[in-house]
């Protein structure tokens, strides 16, 4: 008794101490806001009443599904079921399939308690998780599938419990095995015979339900054969399923359909009892179970840690090196912050960036190679399409490429107090920080820009030739990167206003709905602010471009706009650097 | 003499909290300053204002005659602070976090005062070493190697000895020493009261954010009124609850 409440205990506890954070957090009006934000978001998105429809039209989909699509359900389900216990016992490495945190080891294992107290309370914690999982699966779903929410909940919790009560069991028991050594030869001769098991009652189905139809025949042609083909299988499946030894096999999963897509409640009762009966026997299977398990809750504590330390450190790069460009010891002492990017840029990055450069090129090459395959037909231009290509992928990297590449300020926010103590102004440390991001992504644009004016320098297009369009890729030679120092600008610039939020620091990065409102707001206030920041820009572009080609310099249009556009875009960012590194100086790293 | 360190009316709060108030004190080139405390009494505050990392909520502190608040850069330039936690980038290697240093510091002809940095600290052969790599121990002596590759005139330490086996406290004791035997005014935090007393030229013991003692070992013996006994006896003389709320 003293284990339940203790376990209650810290499970409240625990429960009642985020609430408390939560609502300290509420206190401060942006998190106020962003939970009203994602609550509003939320509630449309899944709590919403549905506009009536006329009568029968509301219907959820599944409830009025055919017997054929009914058993084809059940019969998926228990293949999911059936693989789920064959890989349990034979499937990946003997250990626990719960995990045990560093203070459960301290507290649980070297408390005074018993080896069976410590799983019953692991078990406890098990099945209130499954049970939030279950209200967010009727949450997400309750609206396309079933017709009564509650036993849809009900009947999903007894199917994820069971799922958990059986794989804490196998494993359990795998436990054991391995530290009698004889797991492997165990686990062979287990998976042969589940295997045999399931292959032998779908065999004897078969044998009392009669051949299968149309066996040996040809593959259905026409509409007529498919026809016919479903005309006899369907029976045949049925009276399959109906068999005595398959219909056992169904039998987990027809309960939990007819639970959880009950219409009556009479129906509901009847799944659920017979999914309770079910929980009632794993459960009480699991807790007979006598295995010393200390040592591989040891081992998860470990793994758990370890998980969760890569987790925090995600992208850092341990055993990559590379070498790394000079840096003299005299000049712009900011560039000792845009070095230091860059190298992060090519280790942290390193891979995912040879991973798109290998997609985009891989991309490329299939389309060049789609489009030479009906060239010989249909006459597609492949230079052509490749160039359109190229200079597609260079837009899309101004407004992809700062979220994917996040080695500057927003990386280094977290580490605010070295910032600070450096001998540079704020507005160096800002200009330093964007400077290597910047590089990488202007040079990628550029790149790719003249790549695709020479791909397509040897095809002729009406109205458009070739100085018209070196004149275009000039003027988006100088407004892409200017497009793309916006973005970047704008995004650390909220990292600044938001830096609890918006700081790459996976360890203390606060979570829940008031965190998640606060993020979906910011996203809508920089799109507000960059649409604020190009309009001007884009005013000014057009307006020289006009007079250009007023002047009569109309090919010179494109680029001419294109600089003009960059120079405004160039002048505000010069503006919002100095703010930002006023706001650094500012920024207090112990509220930061 | 010049004050390295000169620190006038110094109060930093936290909303309604008075973390640290009114701090006077200076820090002569070549001397080192023992800043010592309970848990909580505004250490780490004080060495963060110094640092200016954490602006004041109200008087100066000056390092080699610039002000913190209104002349940050030339102030810093003469600055090394060393966080009780090593705060290192992950995808620098050791060597590269001394090409950092010294780009930013602007130090000329660095590499031969890297090595024997590195050597002193026993990170001969760490250099291309990334973080990760390191124990905590490595990972504090490649900060205290980046604090001193600039020669700095005031070197900032919270807690320099956490995490260092015997032999690295020992060689960080001579490394301190020598710095302050070349001119560097050192103020240092820490618990190890033994540490303070044999290191220190003078201490300053705080208090619930306030000043309870500061000078030497000797003067404070006779502020307290004490006959004899060690700065751990003071200091638990100086600063244990007393019922009132005012330290000593």
């Amino acid at each position: 008794m003293s284990l339940v409440a203790a376990g209650s205990f810290l499970v409240l506890a625990s429960a009642k101490n985020r609430v408390r954070r939560v609502v300290q957090r509420l206190r401060e009006p942006r998190y106020l806001v962003g939970a009203a934000a994602m609550l509003l978001y939320l509630w449309s998105l899944f709590l919403r009443p549905q506009v009536r429809g006329p009568p029968g039209a509301g219907a959820p989909p599944v409830e009025a599904l055919s017997q054929l699509g009914r058993l084809l359900l059940e019969a998926g389900l228990t293949a999911v079921g059936a693989l789920t216990v064959v890989s349990a016992w034979s499937l990946g490495r003997d250990r626990l399939s719960f995990s045990f945190t560093d203070a459960e080891v301290t507290w649980l294992l070297s408390g005074p308690l018993s080896r069976r107290a410590v799983l019953r309370y692991k078990i406890c914690v098990g099945m209130v998780r499954t049970l939030l999982s279950a209200l967010l699966v009727g949450l997400l779903f309750r609206r396309g599938l079933a017709a009564r929410s509650l036993p849809f909940v009900l009947a999903t919790w007894a199917g994820f419990a069971l799922v958990w009560l059986h794989s804490a069991g196998a494993s359990l028991v795998r436990v054991r095995w391995q530290a009698s050594g004889r797991s492997l030869a165990r686990r062979a001769l287990l998976a042969v015979l589940l295997v045999a098991g399931l292959a032998g009652v779908a065999a004897l189905g078969v044998h009392r339900a009669g051949p299968i139809p149309l066996l040996g025949a040809r593959a259905p042609q026409t509409f007529q054969d498919v026809s016919l083909v479903g005309r006899e299988l369907v029976p045949w499946l049925q009276r399959w399923a109906e068999t005595p030894a398959v219909a056992v096999l169904l039998l987990p999963a027809r309960a939990f359909f007819d639970a959880a897509l009950a219409r009556t409640p009479a129906e509901a009762v009847h799944g659920l009892l017979l999914l309770g009966v079910l929980v009632f026997v794993v459960l009480g299977l699991v807790l007979l179970l006598d295995v010393p398990f200390e040592e591989a809750a040891l081992a998860s504590a470990e793994r758990r840690a370890r998980l969760e330390a890569r987790r925090r450190r995600r992208g850092v790069p341990v055993p990559r090196r590379s070498r790394a460009p000079a840096l003299g010891s005299r000049g712009a002492p900011e560039l000792a912050l845009a070095w230091k990017n860059w190298l992060a840029l090519r280790r942290v990055y390193g891979a995912r960036l040879g991973f798109m450069i290998g997609a985009t090129a891989l991309g490329l090459g299939f389309t060049v190679w789609g489009a030479m395959h009906r060239g010989g037909r249909g006459g597609v231009d492949v230079g052509l399409l490749a160039a359109v290509l190229a200079a597609g992928f260079a837009v899309l990297t101004v407004f992809f490429g700062p979220m994917t590449f996040r080695t500057d300020l927003r990386a280094d926010l977290r580490r605010l107090d070295v910032l600070r103590a450096l001998p540079l102004s704020g507005a160096q440390v800002v200009k330093g920080e964007l400077l290597a991001p910047l590089l990488l992504l202007g040079g990628t644009e550029a790149g790719l820009l003249l790549l695709a004016l020479g791909l397509s320098a040897t095809t002729r297009i009406d109205g458009f030739g070739l100085g018209a369009r070196a004149a275009w890729t000039a003027g988006l030679l100088l407004l892409l990167p200017a497009a793309t120092a916006a973005v970047l600008v704008v995004q650390n610039a909220a990292a600044l206003v938001f830096p609890s939020l918006l700081v790459d620091d996976e360890e203390h990065a606060p979570r829940g709905v008031e965190a998640a409102g606060t993020r979906l707001l910011n996203l809508a206030a920089t799109l507000l602010l960059l649409l604020a920041g190009f309009l001007p820009a884009a005013g000014f572009g057009l307006l020289a471009g006009g007079l250009t080609h007023l002047v009569g310099l109309g090919s010179l249009s494109p680029a001419v706009a294109g600089a003009v556009a960059a120079a405004v875009l160039a002048s505000e960012l010069v503006v919002v650097v100095r703010w930002m590194g006023r706001g650094l100086e500012r920024l207090d790293p112990t509220t930061a | 003499m010049t004050s390295q360190l000169e620190v006038r009316g110094l109060r930093r709060s936290y909303g309604d909290f008075l973390a640290v108030d009114g701090l006077d004190f200076a820090v002569q080139p070549g001397e080192v300053l023992g800043l010592v405390g309970p848990n909580g009494a505004g250490k780490t505050t004080t060495l963060r204002c110094l640092a200016g990392i954490l602006p004041p909520s109200g008087g100066s502190v000056r390092i080699g005659g610039h002000d913190v608040q209104t002349d940050p850069v030339a102030a810093k330039r003469l600055l090394a602070y060393l966080p009780d936690e090593p705060r290192l980038f992950e995808y620098l290697t050791v060597w590269e976090h001394l090409v950092f240093t010294a780009r930013l510091y602007q130090v000329g002809d660095w590499e031969g005062t890297g090595r024997e940095l590195l050597d002193t600290l026993e990170l001969s052969g760490k250099e291309s070493a990334l973080p990760g790599e390191l124990s905590r121990g490595m990972k504090q002596k490649l900060s205290i190697a980046c604090g001193f590759l600039h020669r700095p005139a005031l070197v900032l330490l919270d807690e320099p000895l956490t995490g260092l086996d015997p032999l690295g406290i020992r060689r960080m004791k001579d490394a301190l020493r020598q710095r302050a035997e070349s001119g560097a005014a050192l103020v240092l935090s820490s618990h190890l009261l033994p540490l303070v007393e044999e290191l220190c030229h003078r201490v300053f013991i705080l208090a619930r954010g306030k000043q309870a003692a500061y000078g030497t070992v000797e003067e404070i013996r006779s502020q307290a009124g004490a006959q004899g006994g060690s700065l751990e006896d003071l200091f638990v003389a100086i600063t244990a609850p007393t019922g009132s709320d005012e330290p000593r």
